[in-house]
């Protein structure tokens, strides 16, 4: 298997982006407080329960991915020899 | 104008082009779609067309709520494509394009089910061209496999229609499943019907002709096939197959599993392949509960959907038109170079991720309180999750990798400006719906009470949804868990038939080989033996074939004579 693509420029996301994204997410939980929702389901009116659903959700499919990937993955021409 | 069966504007003139001046074929490409816009805003609801064809009744033309929402969008979708195809030459791509579009168009307004047949095989036949035209020998494979299939899903199309025909003696495309909604109570044709539909809706299992061909189109081909093909399908599903409870659990299924090979794929337009068959789902789901809030939820969701699926298709199309490369390892810091088609993916994406006060939100928001009101739980908790995955390959992963994250090094031209118009006016129409959703409310099939701006907590809690998903984006870019990009392919279902099957088919050749040669040399033995026993016994040397002198056959007979007198006398 190979190694993931080296780049000369490493893809990274500056601390910057990081901390103004975590600043927005603690704001919007912090909102919740004071806005007035309709919650169904008993679970959807648990202080941050989107935020966490989000959070877990889009980490489990991108790891959940990755596992995929070990079975799935083969070279760019497999199907051209 | 109103005599004319809708769709036949386009197929008529794309018939007609490859006779026009090379200059005027664009612009009537783009004026067609605009007569044919003009027309369904004058024609009244009804039957049309009504005629005898060998003993059936046909009725060619049903302009009805749901056909004309569908026809709208259909048009809208073929003037934007045509817009953003305006630099091209090629009169095959033109005419098929036009082609495609107006079947497509006539399919939804086809009264019977054998009208619908014709123009499902026409957009079939039509929309292959549009893979073809890419010229490479890949893209003609595909071409092929897609060509197999969609003719396939029509063939099995008809067959049930026959049978439905046998059995109810109707040819008219109405409800085709019972008011209990079980597959149980269905005969055989509306099985096959159902399975017809089902390929190309791109069900699970069934749907691999869609990543293996979309991403094989030229730039512009990509445009029209994200539209019209697999939207016609939830059409039919909508039409026929209203609460069918089956298709609840399928369209889940079909929400998550292209999610996780979407964050793998290296290919963007192939991710955006994947993305169209989640949202595909979200719709069939709608069509699964059947209530009248659920079905607006999936017709909205169509709408909105060729959309701003189209304009992800063409931002992907501008990056692969300037640089020549689509795959995420080759792509990033595009944004340097073409800010105006960065930006307008931004709003596709913002748009299919269901950012409030973008167009996805308004349509998922009525699926998703449809679900809510019928107590399906299980339903709920997985559109969530797939929701975040939507943020994820779509709302993240496309734009990202193609203008953002590492610099590619790649310093190109911004986008054509028929390409940058056509992308502003998608994105302007993304923006207005978000902002606006009450006159594509007015055009659904049933009236609509809902106000998706209504309850300010759903907003907020979507928004938290959103960005904590997008927070764990960046937390997994830098600790480094993010699946990376990587140069290589992912197996699908498509490996059935373009491995598995003919390795089978060798595998049984081969062993048919050396079974034969196995029996020729049995058979070879066992004639040798024969004939060395035959030779034995009849050959030169044989007992039976030997010459005997006189004088031993005149002894035999004195030997003979003696023992018959012998025995005579004694």
């Amino acid at each position: 298997m190979n190694k993931p693509e080296k780049h000369d420029t490493p893809t990274t996301i500056p601390a910057a982006v990081f901390g103004w994204l975590a600043a927005v997410c603690t704001a919007l939980v912090v909102i919740e407080w004071f806005v007035h929702r309709h919650a169904t389901y008993p679970w959807e009116g648990w202080p941050g329960f989107y935020a966490i659903f989000g959070f877990v959700a889009f980490a489990g499919i991108v790891l959940l991915g990755k596992q995929l990937r070990r079975v799935i993955r083969r070279d760019d021409d497999y199907y051209n020899d | 104008m109103t005599s004319v069966p809708p769709g036949l504007i386009l197929i008529l003139g794309g018939l007609v082009l490859p006779w026009l001046p090379g200059a005027a074929r664009p612009v009537v490409s783009l004026v067609l779609p605009v007569l044919g816009f003009i027309q369904l805003l004058l024609l009244p609801e009804g039957l049309y067309a009504q005629i005898g064809v060998a003993g059936y009744e046909l009725t060619l033309v049903r302009v009805d709520r749901l056909s004309l929402v569908f026809g709208y969008i259909f048009h809208i979708a073929a003037f934007l494509a045509a817009l953003y195809a305006l630099h091209v030459r090629d009169a095959t791509q033109q005419v098929s394009a036009l082609v495609y579009g107006g079947s497509a168009i006539g399919a939804v307004f086809a009264g019977d089910m054998m009208t619908l047949f014709v123009y499902w095989e026409i957009t079939a036949l039509s929309s292959v061209f549009l893979i073809w035209a890419s010229g490479s020998e890949q893209a003609y494979r595909a071409g092929m496999r897609y060509l197999i299939i969609q003719v396939g899903s029509g063939v099995l199309l008809l067959s049930g229609i026959l049978l439905h025909y046998q059995h109810t003696g109707s040819l008219a495309f109405e409800q085709l499943i019972s008011a209990s909604g079980q597959l149980a109570d269905a005969g055989p044709g509306v099985l096959l019907i159902l399975v017809a539909f089902a390929i190309k809706c791109a069900f699970p299992l069934l749907h691999n002709w869609l990543q293996d061909a979309y991403p094989q189109a030229t730039v512009t081909g990509a445009v029209f096939l994200s539209a019209f093909t697999t939207k016609l399908a939830v059409y039919a599903l909508v039409r026929g197959f209203p609460g069918t409870e089956v298709l609840i659990g399928i369209g889940v299924v079909m929400t998550l599993f292209p999610i996780f090979f979407a964050v793998i794929e290296n290919d963007l337009r192939k991710v955006l392949s994947y993305s169209l068959n989640n949202q595909l789902g979200f719709m069939v789901v709608g069509i699964g509960i059947g209530t009248e809030l659920a079905l607006n939820g999936a017709v909205a969701h169509a709408f909105v959907h060729i959309i701003y699926k189209a304009l992800l298709f063409m931002s992907m199309g501008a990056v692969l038109y300037r640089t020549g490369t689509i795959r995420a390892t080759d792509l990033g810091g595009l944004y340097r170079s073409m800010p105006w088609t960065a930006a307008f993916c931004i709003v596709g994406a913002m748009s299919i991720s269901a950012f409030p006060l973008f167009s996805g939100f308004v349509a998922k928001s009525l699926t998703l309180s449809a679900v809510v009101e019928g107590h399906y739980v299980l339903v709920w908790i997985g559109l969530l999750i797939a929701s975040a995955g939507v943020m994820e390959h779509s709302g993240i992963k496309v734009p990202f990798f193609a203008f953002f994250g590492h610099d590619s090094g790649i310093r190109c031209k911004e986008a054509p400006t028929h390409m940058l118009v056509a992308m502003g006016v998608a994105a302007g129409l993304c923006l207005v719906i978000g902002f606006f959703p009450q006159p594509l409310y007015a055009i659904l099939p049933y009236s609509v009470t809902y106000q998706p701006y209504g309850d300010l907590g759903h907003s907020l809690t979507q928004l938290q949804l959103l960005l904590f998903a997008a927070l764990a984006f960046v937390v997994l870019m830098r600790t480094g868990l993010y699946a990376r990009e990587q140069r290589a392919i992912n197996l699908d279902v498509d490996w059935v038939y373009r491995r598995l099957a003919p390795r089978l088919v060798i595998f049984a050749m081969q062993w048919l080989i050396a079974a034969n040669a196995v029996l020729n040399r049995a058979l070879h033995h066992l004639g040798r033996m024969v004939m060395r026993t035959v030779w034995r016994h009849y050959g030169p040397e044989g007992t039976l074939a030997r010459t005997w002198p006189t004088g031993s056959m005149v002894l035999w007979v004195a030997i003979l004579l003696v023992v018959s007198s012998l025995l005579y006398y004694a």
